[in-house]
């Protein structure tokens, strides 16, 4: 069951005759590579932040450190798939900027070493509520799209399963259904992110055609079957097919999350417990990074930025016991801290 | 029905051991405490107790060897030790809150404040270097603001004499004036606005425009003071 699963598929780029380069014109990214929101590192209050905006070169050194990605980037490379507060705080920031983390490195030491003659290798990030998977997930989506692979970006599989709106018979499978809303949006924010590959992929990758045309040429019921289970759906069928290992020339990447997930508890966070046997028997074997709270060095880096982008207003927020009360009361937990520093 | 009677009986052992006021016939305590007079109310600062000796004052110190020998009564429980804590605002949401829902409230006040901070951030970083002088980011401080310039000075009580009800103008202690600006606040966003808004942006909204002195509520204190001025011959009908 691949209920609480949102994945993205990286591809290394590809020429029709199935042999792979990368890329060597960036040139729509290269632009606006110099920071000028970032201050050199004379002042010693800005620890907390470093210049280097391209993910390639992140290192140790930088761990704890917020990079900035420009704004233009960000609607280009991530037209979806950043979680709603942080898109709130980068509308009131006027920027958007990153915790460099440790697994974040660690899967972009895989992915950077990754052999892409051998199959596809899959990365299942896991953890705690509110520790940072779906952003670490994203610096690696960033660090993808730098790199010139083709990323499918899929945020939250549990949108395609839940709710959903409109079922249509599928005109390739008449016994599957599928979702042209979620479809349609999924490949228009698809189509955002790799505009530049999209005229060189036309023939190879029938099945994603067939989902254009099932949306395009398929004909609404009168009634709509209210009892779907996901194998039924398309969309899931198709997702599935993609996170199966035999294809090479590129690295799967998941996040495991409880938060969207049916049917299962609160505190279920290990890849076992939420993926259950069917699930966890398809995605084995995979490479697991386990997403954990801020440590303190980490902490008072978010702290320090929090302060710097005035976020925390309160005039006890900046002393010693109002940086140790919210120590306390978030247990250095990201998604906690940012709840918390919200109203002080 | 036992109830009264062991009050009944309370009152009388109370009498008997310190007699604090001449008896009168007939006349017995009805609000009551099971605390006896003995209990010292609760410190929730942790200064106080943060001071070394040398520096407590003579009062300070008897302070503190009362509390060593007599007990102390239970804190209420939305009394915290924090240091973010503010009791306008804990007055503020049990005044929001409906059935006994303070997490509801209590969340509603934090959107509230959150919804602020936003707003002036986002007016922070897109104006020029003169103007971020003048643009309070601090919800806190908005709130506070809001709160004083929505205080009404003289209010209207009724009073009847002869048969008319008239409204005198009058002084009104501090309480009643935060009393009726949270009201009026509270009510304004109820009632008046749309109900498919949010409450905490229709707040947040009502809290800025009092900030700035304009707005509804501001509108409904100034139309009390004029009320008053237009009363201000029945002033001498009060006696208190």
């Amino acid at each position: 069951m691949l209920r609480s699963v949102k994945g993205v598929i990286c591809q290394g780029p590809k020429l029709d005759s199935g042999y792979f380069l990368h890329a060597s014109a960036r040139a729509w990214l290269s632009a606006a590579v110099n920071q000028d929101v970032q201050i050199p590192a004379e002042k010693p209050r800005t620890v907390f932040r470093t210049s280097e905006s391209n993910p390639a070169n992140h290192a140790e050194q930088h761990e704890g450190q917020h990079y900035s990605i420009p704004l233009q980037e960000v609607k280009v490379v991530f037209p979806h798939g950043l979680p709603y507060r942080f898109q709130m705080q980068m509308k009131t920031f006027n920027e958007s900027c990153l915790m460099v983390r440790k697994p974040a490195l660690e899967l972009l030491g895989y992915l950077k070493s990754t052999n892409f003659a051998h199959p596809a290798i899959r990365y299942v990030i896991y953890g705690e509520k509110g520790t940072g998977k779906t952003m670490t997930l994203c610096h690696a989506v960033h660090y993808c799209a730098k790199q010139d692979w083709l990323v499918l970006h899929i945020p939250d599989a549990h949108l395609w399963v839940k709710n959903c709106r409109e079922l249509m018979q599928s005109s390739y499978n008449k016994e599957r259904f599928d979702q042209p809303l979620e479809a349609s949006t999924w490949l228009k924010n698809f189509k955002t992110s790799n505009d530049h590959f999209l005229k060189e992929i036309k023939t190879q990758q029938t099945y994603m055609w067939t989902k254009r045309e099932s949306t395009e040429k398929g004909r609404p019921l009168g009634e709509v079957v209210e009892q779907v289970s996901p194998e039924e759906l398309t969309l899931v069928h198709n997702l599935r097919k993609m996170v199966v290992n035999d294809w090479n020339g590129g690295a799967i990447v998941t996040t495991l999350s409880q938060t969207g997930s049916l049917f299962k508890p609160r505190s279920a966070y290990l890849p076992h417990e939420l993926l259950g046997k069917e699930g966890f028997d398809t995605l084995d074997p995979f490479i697991p990074i386990q997403v954990s709270n801020y440590s303190q060095r980490e902490f008072e880096s978010c702290y320090q930025y929090y302060l710097d982008r005035k976020w925390l207003q309160h005039e006890r927020a900046s002393t010693e016991e109002g940086r140790k009360e919210l120590l306390f009361l978030s247990n250095s937990n990201p998604w906690q801290l940012e709840r918390i520093s919200a109203y002080l | 029905m036992a109830a009264p009677m062991a009050g009944r009986l309370a009152a009388l052992g109370r009498r008997l051991a310190a007699p604090a006021r001449a008896w009168l016939p007939g006349l017995t305590q009805v609000r009551w405490s099971r605390y006896g007079p003995s209990y010292l109310e609760p410190v929730v600062n942790k200064e106080v107790n943060r001071k070394p000796l040398e520096e407590l004052s003579e009062e300070e110190k008897t302070q503190q060897e009362l509390k060593a020998l007599h007990p102390i009564k239970a804190t209420a429980s939305n009394v915290t030790s924090s240091v973010f804590s503010d009791p306008t605002i804990s007055k503020f949401t049990n005044m929001m809150m409906k059935g006994g829902n303070k997490v509801l409230a209590r969340s509603i006040v934090t959107q509230t404040l959150e919804g602020i901070k936003r707003k002036q951030l986002e007016k922070y970083y897109q104006a020029s270097e003169e103007e971020r002088e003048s643009i309070e980011c601090n919800p806190y401080i908005i709130f506070h603001q809001a709160l004083k310039n929505c205080q009404p000075v003289i209010g209207i009580y009724n009073i009847q004499k002869g048969g008319k009800t008239y409204q005198v103008p009058s002084p009104l202690k501090d309480n009643r004036k935060r009393f009726l600006a949270m009201k009026w606040l509270i009510t304004e966003c109820r009632e008046h606005k749309h109900h498919r808004t949010f409450m905490h942006e229709k707040l947040s909204q009502e809290l800025l425009q009092a900030f700035n002195n304009e707005g509804p509520v501001i509108k409904r204190k100034h139309d009390m003071h004029k009320m008053a001025e237009a009363n201000r011959a029945y002033a001498h009908y009060r006696w208190w």
